[in-house]
């Protein structure tokens, strides 16, 4: 019985935590250059350790087509 | 401090924002010269980003036409006008330089007037709060104008 709710539990949890990071993803497209990844510099030392890869978030290219580059100068004198 | 900022706003052909920085001198240089000097340091930094296919829009049209322009000018403004032609050639293969209204510059504008306070240069990633606030600032000021229009 503590079981079974247990294991309800935690996986209640899991879906809980699944769906945070959809939602995440979901979000990044309004920053879609920024991209999530994961790095993982020494996957073997990080297994070994047991910590989690760092996350970071990784500024992408923009896919092909034409950029607009808009220039202005401002000055101030005091 | 007297200080000369350069504003720089990239975006994507539906108008999303992909990149910005903002520059400054603790100088105040002619108009002219700054915005030349702007021209000069966007083709810098996106020639370093290694991104070509560029509109590259200023609301100078001094800088413009000297930028089309073939006469030679030995003055301060010449120079770096002939500086933004060498490195131009040199690193854009599909990418021109347009005359832009100013009321179309306005993010630019804002940026560059940020960077008047900053002493450092900044690279925005994401679209910078200011460029929000400014945003909303003229979308409300738009829609004041469009309510009073439909009053009177």
């Amino acid at each position: 019985m503590t079981v079974d709710r247990a294991r309800v539990m935690i996986e209640e949890w899991q879906n809980a935590q699944e769906n945070g990071r959809a939602n995440t993803n979901n979000v990044l497209p309004a920053v879609y250059r920024l991209q999530q990844s994961v790095v993982q510099n020494d996957s073997s030392a990080a297994n070994n350790s047991g910590s989690h890869p760092a996350h970071q978030l990784q500024w992408q290219r923009p896919p092909r087509g034409r950029l607009k580059c808009n220039i202005d100068v401002d000055s101030r004198l005091l | 401090m007297n200080r000369t900022g350069i504003g720089i706003c990239v975006r994507d052909d539906d108008g999303a924002f992909v990149l910005a920085k903002t520059l400054s001198f603790k100088v105040v240089h002619s108009i002219n010269v700054g915005e030349a000097l702007g021209l000069y340091y966007a083709f810098e930094w996106l020639s370093d980003m290694q991104l070509d296919h560029v509109n590259f829009g200023t609301d100078s049209k001094t800088t413009h036409d000297a930028f089309h322009s073939r006469k030679v000018d030995n003055f301060e403004f010449g120079q770096i006008i002939s500086a933004c032609q060498s490195l131009f050639s040199t690193h854009f293969t599909n990418s021109r330089v347009e005359f832009i209204r100013r009321q179309t510059n306005e993010v630019a504008h804002a940026l560059a007037r940020e960077a008047t306070l900053l002493d450092s240069p900044v690279t925005y990633f994401n679209p910078p709060r200011l460029l929000t606030i400014s945003f909303l600032m003229k979308f409300y000021s738009h829609f004041l104008l469009k309510k009073k229009g439909s009053n009177m």
